[in-house]
């Protein structure tokens, strides 16, 4: 398990530095997270299965498993505070607290039109979405995304959901 | 590895039964009986292994752990799987940038901002979506009304107070 805890450890480190570099321009960070988890489980299986040792695939799967789930569990816990609107209705909230009309100013704060303001810019960055003269039009890329979104919403019978 | 064997089908076994029960019964509350089915199948994980373990050795070969070890490494592998699921349920029940490009790929002419606020989620609307949101805060009592609208919770001021400091480690303002 030595090994796997090691990468996780690894991995945490390496996004926080991540996530305090300075930022020219908006870049969706949670893509680049993620590549990076994916990158770090398959270094550690080469390495584990590498360094030698009777039964390499069970070692390099036990270690996978404690790896995959601290980093998991870690990535979960780091995409609330940037994505969820409840967490910044709680957040916000918390800061007016001294405020009588502390709800109202929370919700004008955190409007839905801001907030569909940050995953339009989001969704551009990403190259999911283009806009022109104040238009959104969907990319092939985004295209091919929106239909496995319908897809898969069908297999797991959810609703419409947002 | 007989852990993470036996793990693994604990977690399919309950996760096609979530899947079939989804598809079959009208359910209220959706995400409550998600997370209900990934409990009972770390609670069948947990009981299963003592009686079980013996078995799924047979099959998978001689452990290369400690039993122990081989216990907390398959349930780490059923927390990541388990964990994982309800993520991807949720990305696909819940996402607002998913909601988006489906909209949007539905009209060849594009949408405006406007458009996209109104047409919401099959024409519910943002505000549908922000409504729900606070319907969840209140439902799971981090949100209490008061004579203003709505107040934090004690417990809410905690959260509130975690997630600042979570905000400002990952560079989120």
């Amino acid at each position: 398990m030595a090994p796997g805890l090691v990468a996780f450890l690894a991995f945490a480190s390496l996004t926080l530095l991540y996530s305090q570099l300075p930022r020219e321009r908006y870049q969706p960070r949670i893509p680049h997270v993620l590549a990076l988890w994916l990158a770090l489980a398959v270094a550690l299986a080469a390495t584990v299965a590498a360094t030698g040792g009777p039964r390499p695939v069970p070692r390099a799967v036990t270690n996978l498993a404690t790896y995959l789930f601290l980093g998991e569990a870690f990535i979960f816990v780091y995409a609330l505070p940037i994505g969820s609107l409840s967490i910044r209705l709680l957040v916000s909230m918390r800061e007016l607290e001294s405020e009588p009309d502390a709800f109202r100013r929370t919700l004008r704060a955190c409007s839905p039109d801001r907030f569909l303001g940050v995953r339009l810019r989001s969704l551009v960055a990403q190259g999911l979405l283009v806009e022109r003269e104040g238009r959104y039009r969907i990319t092939p890329r985004g295209r091919r995304w929106a239909h496995v979104g319908v897809a898969v919403k069908r297999v797991l019978a959810v609703g419409a959901g947002g | 590895m007989s852990g993470v064997v036996l793990a693994v089908l604990c977690f399919v076994l309950f996760f096609l039964a979530h899947l079939a029960a989804s598809h079959l019964l009208r359910i209220g509350r959706k995400e409550g009986v998600l997370l209900g089915f990934m409990a009972a199948a770390g609670g069948a994980y947990v009981l299963g292994y003592a009686s079980l373990v013996e078995r799924v050795r047979a099959l998978s070969g001689p452990s290369v752990v400690s039993p122990a070890v081989d216990f907390l490494t398959g349930l780490a592998g059923f927390g990541f799987l388990a964990l994982g699921y309800v993520e991807f349920w949720s990305l696909f029940e819940r996402s607002v940038s998913l909601r988006i490009l489906i909209d949007t790929a539905a009209d060849p002419e594009g949408l405006t901002p406007d458009q996209m606020a109104r047409r919401y989620a099959e024409g519910r609307g943002l505000e549908w979506m922000m409504d729900k949101r606070i319907a969840d805060l209140v439902g799971s009592g981090m949100l209490v009304e008061s004579t203003h609208g709505y107040r934090l919770s004690g417990r809410a001021r905690v959260v509130a107070r975690v997630f600042r400091g979570l905000q400002r480690v990952v560079g989120s303002s």
